[in-house]
């Protein structure tokens, strides 16, 4: 009789350690759990029949269920592990007969930077290959910077040029209309031989339109040293355009009229969108032009040399140019509308990370 | 300008057909733009502001001679002089007026244009009138000499060349009665102006249908008084923007007998003797150029032979000594001045083409940054990590839009001459332009949004217009709409950001801390910046964190939306703040830290409070910089829970009070980390938080 139990309880450990062997999900599991260790499962029922067994058994039925207990376990922590490898691969990519695999991930959070920093980064990486210093100014500028320092004294014709925003006449502040007077601030700060981009936003009277805003953004550059020609301006952009667009791009230099170059040159690349063929984009000359550049005009230079032999004409010579990043970003990714980098609408500013 | 085939052959004989015109005009940089509606002869061309000789179709057909085998055609200037009748002309300041040449012509016929002419001055741009100021025009653009054609009738008995006095007035050719004033120079007669020197003439003296006798003027003023003029007046005429370029003195009377003899030919009449004030005639110009120089300018060399036929051919005079080339300058060319100009004119003749591209050899100059450039460029990336996406704004606001935010003293910097009064004002804060981006972007439905712009703000500063740069922060709906997690999340970005400038080198050393200011258009909550180990402790004010109040969200459409948005001054974080990389040892403890949770009861207080709790924890005692307090939930307690913990720790009633779960990672090497230890510590660290007025509530090993 007291055999039986023991006999029986060993069947049921059998059955149990069958029965664990199909089960394949946690729910199932639980069942066992509850069946075997739950408060009327096999362990805790046969403990209270202790009680009832004769005292010499006692000792031997707390040492069984001890040893059924601590297999049930094994058997029960085991499978918990199976569960957990496999349902990693058949529950959470499925739900059912669903192949959750298919269906879309859960996008992150992107944050992305404004075009024109992208194209600026570029652009002053590739200035950077060939030793050039970064440098910035002031916005709010004074005639002497913006205009007259550059050889464009007031009332001079040419200041038709830039149709310029005024905060104060009489003191003549305005904000600057080029990058150019960090040429200035530069040649009074250091001494050649050096060279140096500058980059940073500019303003015109101009309106607000697909093609115009009163806002944008130049890069300056200016290298002046011994012996520097124009050879050498044409070898310095015709790199940096190649580098920028494409190396298959042709590279035109046409003479142009600024105040503070002389020779003065406009630079145009063959059209990025139908190769020099004509479109509307090049308005069917097969050029597009991109920047500004010249040797720096000798009165520029004796603005500085008054004050600073070092920048004297007789022995220094440079080069200078100046683009419009807007415009670059927009003949780069194909823009139509200058209009799109200040409305920051962030169906356009995403498409450029 | 405008120009045609046709019309430069009449001038420039020789073997060319348009495109090859075209490309003659390109090579120099005058782009000949074809416009709608012209045949295809006709075109386009912006002169250079510095390039007056190619206002005129002689002066154009001459810049083109170095280009072929061309023959140039000067027009007949010869008269025969007929009568003695002169008019007395008087210059009040030779400064203002170079020099001033006329004649009379007696018994004209004004009639309409032939049609010969008409199709001439129409097609040069000009409204036919008559013939005489017809043949004005027609001399304007044939030598680029601005004319004026007077009745001598109507002219009473003297040319005076003088300023206005304040007040005076005049009719112009178009209709409108000017005051003028004593920066406007005129032409004036014994009574009255009849004439706005270089810009237009009055309708007192205009050449009509009944005119007999003429006074023809051909003059040089100065520049820069025609361009005032013009300016003050708000009048700018073709002769007008010829005048305020260098026009070419010694044309000044060859213009006036080829305009007589046209007016004899076509309208009769005898012309008179040239009345003359003032001289025409320029000093000999000559510049010297050396042939190193020019070859190591362009960085190529240009054969002697080939410079003295470009130069010879565009009418300059040249010769040689050594290595000089002397070049006399024609009058015409008033814009070659440097040396640098004539080899402007080499290279763009010989061709730019033909200079080869080199780069430099070129000494290293180890280049220094503007130190400005980097810390933007790390603050966008610190930005974008936090999932912030940048924007950039114009910096153009109108006043309406500064006055919708309430910020306090902006002075905000006005533009004198604005574009549109949308654009009035310099933005005094980045916050404007950022809420009309979400207001953008919501109207196309783009959710959830952050976004910053770094920029700068600018206001008046000692009366002087100023600048400073600044970063700003926002966010549109990305919290999950209970308010609190919004902000939090929010502030927490700001907090972080902020922690990348002023935690890195020593976390005791600055405290963030935040001020409520409450406005009619939102809640500012000021970013405060204490430096405490200062002797004095200094406190700069960072920036703040805005939440628009709805009345403002609705002026831009974005009523319901949960809004904030920061300004912070880069200023600031750059001149004080540490942007570093560095090796922290004490962060990176090699063993695996011991956690402890406790779960306090604090009174509800200031925000400020909250963090004073854990900042005091870290003294030698208790805590190391190894050491590590991070604050995982902050919860407010069900009516029921709250009656019973202010009656366990005896809190009195109206004190209210939240929960406050904390862990604290203990990773001090040195202090071994037994059980004996930590439960000293954790204990040491109650008891400190208790003496301030904290309660436990349970710890949790």
């Amino acid at each position: 009789m007291n055999n039986e139990i023991f006999e029986k309880a060993e069947k049921e450990i059998e059955i149990a350690q069958h029965g664990i062997k199909n089960i394949s999900d946690n729910e199932k599991l639980e069942q066992w759990r509850i069946k075997y260790f739950g408060r009327k499962g096999l362990i805790l029922s046969f403990t209270q029949k202790i009680g009832g067994l004769p005292e010499e058994l006692r000792p031997l039925a707390g040492r069984k269920i001890n040893e059924w207990k601590n297999y049930l376990n094994s058997l029960y922590e085991n499978k918990k592990k199976e569960i957990i490898s496999s349902s990693a691969i058949k529950e959470t990519f499925h739900h059912g007969s669903m192949p959750l695999y298919t269906y879309p991930g859960k996008e992150p959070d992107y944050a992305y930077l404004h075009p024109l920093t992208i194209v600026t980064k570029n652009m002053v990486d590739i200035f950077k290959k060939m030793g050039f210093g970064i440098h910035t100014g002031p916005e709010i500028e004074t005639d002497y910077y913006n205009f007259s320092a550059l050889n464009t004294p007031e009332n001079h014709p040419a200041r038709d040029m830039w149709d310029t925003l005024y905060l104060d006449y009489h003191e003549k502040i305005l904000l600057r209309t080029h990058t150019s007077p960090v040429q200035i601030r530069i040649m009074k700060k250091i001494k050649p031989p050096f060279r140096i981009i500058a980059v940073g936003k500019c303003f015109r009277r101009d309106a607000f339109d697909s093609s115009h805003s009163p806002v944008f953004h130049q890069m300056e550059g200016l290298m002046v040293g011994h012996g520097i020609n124009f050879a050498h301006l044409k070898g310095i952009l015709i790199y940096f355009l190649k580098e920028l667009f494409d190396s298959e791009i042709k590279v035109r230099f046409l003479p142009a009229y600024f105040p503070f170059t002389e020779p003065s040159a406009e630079i145009s690349i063959s059209c990025v969108i139908c190769k020099g063929k004509g479109c509307s984009t090049c308005g069917g000359s097969g050029w597009l032009e991109i920047l500004g550049a010249g040797m720096v005009h000798p009165e520029v230079f004796g603005n500085i040399s008054r004050k600073d032999p070092a920048y004297s004409p007789d022995k220094i010579t440079g080069f200078a140019f100046g683009m419009g990043i807007e415009r670059i970003a927009m003949l780069k990714y194909g823009i139509d509308d200058i209009r799109h980098f200040y409305n920051n609408d962030i169906r356009f500013i995403s498409q450029f990370g | 300008m405008k120009y045609s085939y046709e019309g430069i052959r009449e001038y420039l004989e020789g073997n060319y057909s348009v495109d090859e015109l075209k490309n003659f005009l390109e090579k120099l940089g005058l782009n000949p733009i074809i416009l709608e509606g012209d045949s295809p002869g006709e075109f386009e061309i912006e002169i250079p502001s510095n390039r007056a000789d190619l206002t005129s179709i002689t002066g154009l057909a001459r810049s083109l001679l170095p280009l072929g085998d061309f023959k140039f055609h000067f027009p007949d200037f010869k008269i025969i002089t007929h009568t003695d009748k002169k008019l007395p002309v008087e210059i009040s300041s030779y400064e203002d007026c170079y020099c001033y040449a006329g004649r009379c012509i007696e018994n004209v016929k004004v009639s309409p244009s032939s049609c010969w002419l008409k199709k001439k001055v129409e097609s040069a741009g000009f409204r036919s009138v008559n013939n005489v100021v017809d043949i004005t025009n027609f001399v304007f653009w044939e030598l680029g000499q601005p004319m004026h054609a007077f009745d001598k009738d109507l002219i009473n008995s003297k040319i005076f060349v003088r300023r206005a006095s304040d007040g005076e007035q005049i009719v112009t050719l178009d209709g409108v009665k000017r005051t003028l004033n004593r920066e406007i120079l005129v032409i004036a007669d014994n009574f009255r102006p009849v004439a706005i020197a270089g810009i237009m003439g009055g309708v007192n003296s205009q050449v009509n249908e009944k005119t007999t006798n003429l006074f023809l003027e051909s003059a040089f003023f100065n520049p820069a008084i025609i361009r005032k003029s013009s300016k003050i007046l708000g009048l700018r005429t073709e002769a007008s923007s010829k005048f305020e370029k260098n026009i070419d003195p010694e044309i000044i009377v060859t213009a006036l007998d080829r305009c007589c003899k046209l007016i004899n030919e076509l309208c009769g009449g005898e012309t008179g003797e040239l009345i003359l004030t003032g001289s025409y005639k320029t000093k000999e110009r000559v510049i010297s150029l050396g042939f190193t120089r020019l070859n190591s300018y362009l960085g190529y060399d240009v054969s002697v032979n080939l410079v003295e036929e470009i130069f010879n051919r565009l009418g300059f005079q040249t010769g040689i000594s050594g290595d000089l080339l002397n070049v006399s300058v024609p009058s015409y060319r008033q814009d070659v001045i440097h040396d640098v100009d004539l080899i402007e004119e080499i290279a763009k003749y010989h061709g730019y083409e033909k200079i080869h591209e080199e780069i430099p050899v070129a000494v290293i100059t180890p280049s220094e940054d503007d130190s400005t450039i980097f810390f933007i460029n790390e603050t966008k990336d610190i930005l974008t990590k936090l999932g912030f996406s940048e924007v950039i704004n114009l910096g153009l606001v109108s006043m309406d839009e500064i006055n919708n935010f309430e910020m306090g003293n902006l002075n905000p910097v006005e533009i004198l001459n604005p574009v549109s009064m949308n654009f009035s004002h310099l933005r005094p804060s980045l916050v404007i332009e950022l809420l009309k981006n979400f207001q953008r972007n919501s109207a196309y439905k783009n959710e959830n949004l952050a976004l910053f712009e770094i920029g700068n703000t600018y206001f008046l500063s000692d009366n002087k217009p100023t600048s400073d740069m600044a970063v700003s922060l926002g966010i549109m709906d990305t919290g999950d709409h209970s308010g609190f997690k919004g902000f939090s999340t929010f502030k927490g970005k700001i907090e972080y950001f902020l922690k990348t400038y002023f935690y890195p080198v020593q976390v005791q050393d600055y405290v963030i801390d935040f001020e409520r200011d409450e406005r009619n258009t939102g809640i500012y909550y000021n970013i405060i910046l204490e430096n405490i180990p200062a002797k004095e402790p200094q406190k700069d004010i960072l920036g703040f964190i805005f939440e628009p109040a709805q009345s403002l969200l609705e002026k831009y459409d974005l009523q319901g939306k949960e809004i904030f948005i920061s300004q912070i001054d880069l200023e600031v974080l750059k001149n004080k703040g540490f942007l570093k990389s560095y090796f922290d040892k004490n962060k990176t403890p090699s063993i695996s830290p011991i956690r402890r949770d406790l779960s306090l009861v604090v009174k509800a207080g200031p925000e400020s409070e909250w963090r004073f709790i854990v900042d005091n924890l870290y003294i030698p005692e208790l805590l190391s910089a190894k050491d590590k307090i991070k604050i995982f939930d902050i919860y407010s307690f069900s009516a029921r829970e709250k009656k019973e913990l202010q009656k366990k720790f005896g809190f009195k009633e109206p004190v209210d009070i939240l929960g406050l779960g904390i862990s604290i990672f203990f990773s001090n090497e040195k202090g071994n980390l037994t059980k004996d230890n930590i439960d000293n510590k954790v204990h040491k660290i109650i008891e400190t938080l208790e003496k301030s007025g904290v309660r436990l509530r349970h710890e949790q090993i």
